[in-house]
């Protein structure tokens, strides 16, 4: 079938169905979402050929509505990193075979560009939806925090990062997204939230923080300030805006990020789940750092030692907790400024798709920079969506726009809206 | 010496804490288990509202206040038997914060007290370790005292009072599937604490105690220090031993939990009734019906229900002429009245009531009420009780010593007694016994 | 972060460091530690905030159901007459 020989030259699924019915809807999954019948392994090998019990509440609605799925997409292990480099395989950019698919779910994004009508849903946390939809060229929506239900997504970080959606237009996004919200007990966060009315607002006037262009490539500068010329011509209100405390997000989010991952990955230690064969007459201890020290990439050790220093001691004070009032700000900021516009209007990433030698020469910091604009939203449990903007070399760039807490509606207007001003082109793809 | 306790309870509710499965009666190891409390990888925890609820309860009898709004921690700590190798505790906002319990007239200041999950358990095996998650999930509070206790008898005591306490207001079942653990910190005057982890039971915490009190002495008094440090009871040996160092202690990671969000407990409050407990209830019935406080005291103990029996009657007559039934009577058929105390409460009313206004004297108000709670019709009861005299006196015909003897001292019925318990064979109790004899002899 | 902290905090989340990746992780974390300082001077609201959807989270009413799969997840696991083996405890 189509999905496997694609597969084998992009590499996108970590696992595929070998068939799956025609006329179907196809849907996709990052490894870090379970399903019953797939493997889920969250891109790491600590977790290689773990087979769930059980379906995450998005699998279940997702097949209960007549959807298929068709394979696990490839990831950052454990959703860490900005280039979906780090995981058990590594997807390849649909639009140049050299180039990164973005991260943590690239496969995801690769699979929703090269597919017809696919439904690729993965994961949000650190590099967001945003970066892989916008290296990919494709939508993604990221909804509230609180509004798609996260029982069953192997979260390495707990506070952030809700189920996204990835598809090639607007009317896929909006009708999956209503497929798969709503209250699940499993989820005691999302049962709390308030139901999904879309259809009801329309994208009028949006906010651009002041200087954002001056923090990105050529390209994506040319791509962004084309958009906003294009918004203009819809009679979208755009105006600049002094926004400083967006800024404050990097920091906190990447202590907080740290801090949790910590927590969630120490489950894994070659007991109960995932490697387990391994010399039991050793100490407990010891036992559990031989698989710790085996079996978690460079990238995760990094985040679980730089997560463990967060709360040591008065770092838990200075660094934590402090980071938790900061994200309160900057949520208050976010209020302020969306109660005064439809949405905060941002490019999706400061470069393109990097090529992967690109990546493997790429500073820890800079890369942890890859995020800046997707991370903010994320961060505060806001709304956003990716749209492709341009196509400077070749390559897509993407214009983000953040919308107020449960206000996906207004996003799905955005989507639809764009779609028709805006040409959005497919990847001439390769078997 | 300075003695402080973490006291964990197990709390009382039908499923676990984060999960829905069963939280007793499992048949085997890891049949009460669910891919949530076996910690597999995606599940979420959901808070189960009656740990709340009893956490509350607990709050109230340690007089400590309660948070509007609290939230639940993750505790780091690797060990085979916890499932995702983080507690789910509290940190920032326990359930129950700063309180006070009085042990007697002296106050045992409450820390703090916080709802937490248990984890499976594990136990040596050959050269690894075997581990039954059934427990894992099971919702605790560990309640924190201040360094308030200065003897090992002490800490027993304030357990078993504070225990009893619990058991009332929780309806706490005593059927072993629920055990109480304390760790316990001691220190003596000018010294370093040692703390003995993870002690099962009164009788442990007051050996453990003393056996600390008494190698810290010795330690002290041969010129040596006290180290700080963590030790585990021998509980067949009786005595403690340094745990292995810890690498990490203190290092441990509290992050709060964002899964399940913030709980609003304050609404739950709202909705709770409140059980009083036994000894609020005599502090109340002494200042509410100007009882002495050991009667009040031997009421309540006896039993909860009894006191109640009584501040119905002393609504319906007085205090006084409730508490003269309550104690004689009543309290010597108690064990056959506890059970359908409520059910018959309105009959004992009424009896009491026509002895008030003298439709029957107290020797015919006594039988009624035997006859009624033993369920033997009135005359059999007259009958045994004649029978009863008849047999008093005989014996004290045959002692005529006794009658002299009895006006000097108080024990000498007891051989009265003593020869009618035998001869009767158990027919009556003892307590009718004594009251009758006491009666006959006195009045001779 | 030092060399030593680095080594340390590696301890005490169990993962065994060789020494390239000490030196790797020194430099790495060195730099993004001077990214994190800004939080020093950031200003912060109350009350903190450890859940974005702010969510009174829904609880559970106290009723047991037994799992009916406990037996198929048990199948991935160690297993000794009905225990989960597991390494020695000490």
């Amino acid at each position: 079938m189509r999905h496997i020989s694609l597969n084998e030259r992009y590499h996108m699924f970590s696992e595929a169905a070998s068939s799956y019915e025609d006329k179907k809807l196809t849907f996709s999954l990052s490894d870090d979402i379970v399903a019953t019948g797939f493997t889920a392994s969250a891109g790491s090998r600590i977790l290689e050929g773990h087979r769930p019990v059980y379906d995450s509440t998005v699998s279940a609605r997702m097949r209960a509505a007549g959807g298929s799925l068709i394979g696990k997409t490839n990831m950052d292990e454990f959703g860490i990193g900005m280039f979906s480099v780090t995981g058990t395989d590594i997807p390849k950019n649909p639009f140049d075979l050299a180039r990164s698919c973005g991260g943590p779910c690239g496969g995801a994004a690769c699979a929703a560009s090269l597919l017809d009508g696919h439904v690729a849903l993965a994961t949000s946390a650190g590099g967001g939806i945003s970066v892989p939809a916008s290296f990919c060229g494709v939508l993604g929506l990221t909804p509230t925090h609180g509004r798609i239900s996260r029982h069953g997504l192997i979260d390495s970080v707990s506070s952030m990062g809700p189920i996204g959606i990835m598809a090639t237009n607007a009317d896929l996004l909006r009708r999956y997204l209503k497929v798969i919200s709503s209250g699940d007990p499993n989820d005691p966060v999302s049962a709390a939230q308030p139901d999904l009315v879309l259809g009801k607002s329309k994208l009028k006037a949006v906010a651009v923080p002041n200087g954002i262009t001056d923090l990105v490539s050529t390209g994506v500068r040319e791509a962004f300030d084309r958009s906003v010329g294009t918004l203009r011509d819809m009679s979208v209100d755009v105006e600049y805006v002094d926004i400083p405390e967006l800024d404050y997000s990097m920091s906190a989010h990447y202590i907080l990020a740290t801090a949790e991952t910590a927590l969630n990955l120490a489950t894994y230690c070659g007991m109960r789940v995932g490697q387990q064969s391994g010399d039991m007459s050793l100490p407990f201890d010891d036992y559990f750092t031989s698989f710790r020290t085996k079996y978690f990439g460079t990238g995760v050790k990094k985040r679980i030692v730089a997560g463990t220093y967060m709360t040591l001691g008065d770092n838990r004070n200075e660094l934590y907790m402090r980071s938790l009032g900061i994200r309160r700000l900057v949520m208050s900021r976010y209020e302020e400024i969306l109660s005064e516009y439809d949405a905060i209007l941002t490019p999706s990433t400061p470069i393109t798709a990097p090529t992967f030698d690109e990546v493997s020469g790429i500073r820890y910091t800079d890369e942890y920079l890859t995020g800046r604009f997707a991370v903010p939203p994320v961060f505060c449990g806001l709304p956003c969506l990716s749209v492709p903007c341009g196509y400077p070399d070749g390559v897509p760039a993407g214009l983000q726009f953040t919308a107020a807490r449960w206000n996906e509606d207004v996003l799905t207007d955005a989507a639809a809206a764009w779609e028709k001003a805006f040409d959005i082109k497919a990847p001439e793809a390769s078997l | 010496m300075k003695i402080g306790l973490e006291i964990h309870v197990q709390l009382p509710t039908r499923s676990k804490m984060f999960c829905s499965c069963p939280a007793v009666g499992a048949a085997g190891p890891n049949e009460h288990i669910c891919p949530g409390c076996m910690g597999m990888p995606g599940t979420k925890p959901s808070l189960n509202k009656e740990a709340v609820v009893i956490g509350i309860k607990i709050a109230r009898l340690l007089n400590c206040s309660v948070p509007d709004t609290m939230w639940f921690n993750r505790k780091i700590y690797f060990y085979p038997d916890l499932c995702r190798h983080y507690q789910i505790t509290q940190y920032e906002t326990p359930i129950a914060q700063k309180g006070v319990y009085y042990l007697g007239k002296k106050p045992i200041r409450i820390t703090e007290a916080h709802l937490e999950e248990d984890p499976g358990t594990v136990t040596r095996s050959g050269d690894g370790s075997l581990t039954d998650y059934n427990r894992s999930g099971m919702p605790l509070i560990e309640i924190v005292t201040e360094p308030d206790l200065s003897t090992p008898a002490e800490a027993r005591e304030f357990l078993t009072a504070l225990l009893r306490d619990i058991r009332h207001v929780i309806d706490l079942p005593d059927d072993g599937e629920r055990t109480i653990r304390a760790d316990c910190n001691i220190s003596m005057a000018g010294s370093e604490r040692c703390e003995v982890k993870n002690v099962n039971g009164l009788k442990n915490v007051e050996r453990a105690l003393t056996y600390e009190a008494v190698r810290q002495t010795k330690i002290l008094k041969a010129g040596g220090k006290i180290a700080r440090e963590t030790r585990h009871y021998d509980a067949e040996r009786m005595v403690t031993t340094s745990a292995r160092k810890k690498e990490y202690a203190g290092d441990y990671a509290y992050v709060c939990d964002p899964v399940f969000g913030k709980v609003d407990v304050k609404s739950i409050m709202d909705g709770i009734e409140h059980k009083e407990s036994p000894k609020n209830m005599v502090a109340r019935l002494v200042s509410e019906y100007s009882i002495d406080v050991r009667i009040a005291e031997q009421i309540v103990n006896t039993s909860v229900g009894l006191a109640e029996l009584f501040e119905h009657l002393a609504k319906n007559v007085v205090a006084d002429m409730a508490l003269k039934w309550v104690t004689g009577p009543i309290s010597s058929s108690w064990k056959a009245l506890e059970k359908d105390v409520v059910a018959r409460t309105a009959d004992i009313t009424d009896i009491v009531i026509r002895q008030r206004d003298g439709e029957i004297n107290d020797v015919e108000c006594a039988m009624l009420l035997k006859a009624l709670i033993t369920g033997k019709d009135v005359d059999a009861v007259r009958k045994g009780g004649a029978d009863l005299d008849a047999l008093i006196r005989k014996a004290i015909e045959e002692n005529p010593s006794v009658a002299d003897d009895h006006k000097k001292n108080d024990k000498a019925m007891n051989r009265i007694i003593g020869i009618v318990m035998r001869e009767s064979g158990g027919a009556y109790s003892s307590s009718d016994v004594v009251d009758a004899a006491k009666r006959i002899l006195d009045g001779l | 972060m030092d060399l030593l902290t680095v080594k340390r905090v590696a301890g005490i989340a169990h993962i065994d460091l060789t020494e390239e990746e000490l030196k790797l992780f020194e430099n790495d974390l060195s730099e993004i530690f001077d990214l994190l300082k800004a939080v020093n001077n950031t200003p912060v609201e109350d009350p903190p905030c450890f859940d974005p959807a702010d969510a009174y989270g829904a609880l559970r009413e106290d009723v047991p159901v037994v799992y009916g799969n406990a037996d198929e997840m048990l199948k991935s696991m160690s297993m000794y007459n009905g225990f989960v083996r597991g390494p020695k405890i000490v």
